[in-house]
């Protein structure tokens, strides 16, 4: 008994080195030594490593290329590639790990400063490391969730950093504190619309609930509110005006905003909305968040009460979670909703850490199920976390023994849902003769199914303003840049297909592909065949 | 007969929480009755290349409802919390 008492003495004593452990075994992987499914897990990093290889290829966001995650999200991967990291997938997915471990340990002191408590602060991190990191996705053997760019906390990186600066920030007191914090949120817009926007309309509920509690004539109470929201919007301004700019420095050109909206359009329109179950874990979310917004404005607006700060910037958390909970909302599967559960989590420890005097019966009752939630989540993050650990383990094993490719950008190692006439070998033979074949041109004209690997292995680009053919949605896109191939002034000398479509009942996204091809056909002649590429040269 | 106690104040907005919810909820059922929903809810697939049609199914109306909610739910749920509050408080 009084080892363990020792035991959480020192943990205590020394949190912060507890909680760089906690996050490491929680968090990190060895994907990126292992990650080997072309088949499977590039097709989601396809999403986002398309853009950054455009852009490393010379492309611009929001002229020739674009990204479904938002505008910085990609670019600062792009500088990170340009700068610290060679471009590969497997270095891809080191990036998204690296960006997870610094998001939960800037959450890790977002907690601490709520709940003041080191051992519950640890117990926070855990559960919210557990929940978004092991609760959702059945891992493939060798790699986890970095596998997936959307459903990681990368999505929303801004958020704990903006709460622990208006947390750190009492009444706004501080100008510096409110300037930097304002232009974190107006960066957050332009990194993932969806979660910037959620985030900014939260900081937005904060800045003007604020206000309009404050003892002030309503002259006063309009002009202090304009002064409190200026940074922030002159922030929003400065930085789309600044991309222009800079982006009309590079290519003469004013980036399109339309593609910038584009996903968040097609997703509202209704592209892979799912309904949302009666009874669910959902449901809890929604009693926490919309409880503490309710009981926040009873209490400020109408019983005209002041309420800590704390629990003002907790509120404004709450108001943020209903906002990111939209997520699931539109796209009701269970992952989905893991990935957006950090604030009810962070909410709960807040509740079941808060001090209450003179604590009624009821207060005492709900902070009771509060210990219980946090409690039995706790013991689910532990048990996930163990699979994951043994999974690790097996990986590594296998990576031992497993035939390896190096100094490659795709893969390092093959033996996981390999296509028969599909191998690595082939691969590699189309690669080398596609840099064979175009030495000299960064854009070509590519058909296949794998057109993202094959062009960030080959180091080259489409021709078309598309990252990958699967993103073409509508006919009209689809028609127009069968157009825009015809009407080529100078056309590739040779155009690489790869006639083999992996799902191979169709309608697949690779009809895209082939519906180009066709286009483009008559002016070509076979020409050889090389790996899984059938290479066609211009008729003369 | 033993009359009714509220302790707490915050038994008030809850109170209102759970009545607003269910005015909306009437709302959301009512409205979709009267084929609004439907309207709200079409998107023409048309327009989409064919393979991803099987993917898009729209949900407008659920996500109009839910986040007007966001802003509306705690705003009404307090507005009849605090009615509650007043004729309770002013009886007593």
């Amino acid at each position: 008994m009084s080892s363990i008492k020792n035991t959480l003495q020192k943990i205590k004593k020394y949190h912060k080195f507890t909680a760089i452990i906690l996050i490491f075994i929680v968090v990190f992987d060895f994907g990126y030594l292992l990650e080997t499914g072309i088949w499977v897990n590039y097709y989601h990093h396809n999403f986002m490593i398309g853009t950054i290889n455009d852009l490393l290829q010379g492309k611009h966001l929001l002229i020739d290329t674009f990204n479904q995650y938002g505008l910085f999200y990609p670019f600062i991967l792009f500088l990170v590639f340009r700068t610290v990291l060679q471009f590969s997938y497997m270095n891809l997915y080191l990036a998204f790990m690296i960006g997870t471990v610094m998001y939960f340990a800037i959450l890790y002191f977002f907690i601490l400063l709520i709940t003041k408590k080191n051992l519950l602060s640890l117990v926070g991190l855990l559960v919210s490391m557990g929940v978004v990191m092991t609760f959702n996705f059945p891992t493939f053997p060798f790699s986890e969730n970095y596998v997936w760019p959307g459903s990681i906390p990368l999505r929303y990186f801004f958020d704990a950093l903006v709460f622990l600066l208006v947390l750190k920030n009492r009444n706004f007191a501080s100008r510096k504190l409110h300037f930097l914090t304002s232009g974190v949120v107006a960066f957050a817009v332009f990194y993932n619309l969806e979660t910037g926007i959620s985030l900014s309309i939260a900081y937005m509920f904060l800045l003007f609930t604020y206000v309009i509690t404050k003892p002030l004539p309503l002259i006063k109470k309009v002009r202090y509110c304009l002064e409190l929201s200026l940074p922030f919007l002159i922030s929003a301004i400065s930085i789309a005006l600044f991309f222009s700019i800079y982006t009309y420095a590079q290519t003469s050109l004013m980036p399109d905003w339309a593609l910038f909206w584009r996903f968040p359009l097609l997703y509202g329109a209704g592209l892979s909305n799912a309904n949302t179950p009666v009874v669910g874990w959902h449901l809890y979310h929604l009693t926490v968040y919309f409880s503490v917004v309710t009981l926040y404005i009873f209490r400020t607006l109408f019983l005209k009460q002041s309420i800590n700060w704390k629990w003002r910037v907790l509120t404004a958390y709450a108001f943020y979670g209903l906002f990111l909970l939209n997520y699931y909302m539109s796209r009701s599967y269970n992952s989905n909703l893991t990935l957006v559960s950090i604030p009810v989590i962070v909410l709960t420890i807040a509740f079941a850490g808060e001090k209450f005097t003179n604590a009624k019966k009821e207060v005492t009752f709900t902070r009771l199920i509060s210990i219980v939630i946090i409690v039995s989540l706790t013991i689910g993050s532990i048990y996930f976390t163990m699979g994951r650990l043994k999974r690790r383990v097996y990986g590594l094993e296998t990576y031992k023994t497993t035939k390896k490719y190096p100094g490659n950008r795709g893969f390092i190692m093959v033996s996981y849902s390999e296509q028969e006439d599909f191998t690595a070998n082939d691969l590699l033979k189309s690669v080398a003769e596609i840099k064979k074949l175009t030495p000299h041109q960064k854009k070509i004209l590519l058909f296949s199914r794998f057109d993202v690997l094959i062009l960030v292995m080959s180091e080259k680009t489409h021709i078309i303003s598309y990252p990958m053919h699967e993103q073409i949605y509508t006919l009209s896109e689809l028609e127009s840049m069968k157009k825009y191939l015809l009407h080529l002034p100078e056309k590739p000398e040779y155009i690489f297909i790869d006639t083999k479509n992996p799902l191979s009942t169709p309608p697949t996204s690779y009809n895209n592909a082939k519906e180009l091809f066709e286009t483009v056909k008559p002016y070509y002649s076979f020409y050889k065949k090389v790996g899984i590429l059938d290479v066609y040269r211009l008729k003369q | 007969m033993k009359t009714f106690q509220i302790k707490s104040w915050y038994f008030y907005p809850l109170i209102g929480l759970a009545l607003f919810m269910s005015l909306i909820l009437v709302l959301y059922k009512g409205l979709a009755y009267f084929g609004i929903q439907e309207k709200l809810d079409y998107t023409d697939k048309t327009i989409f290349v064919e393979w991803i049609r099987v993917a898009v199914h729209p949900k407008q109306y659920f996500k109009i409802f839910y986040n007007l909610s966001i802003f509306l739910l705690p705003l009404g749920a307090s507005g009849i919390g605090y009615v509650i509050y007043k004729k309770h408080t002013s009886k007593n």
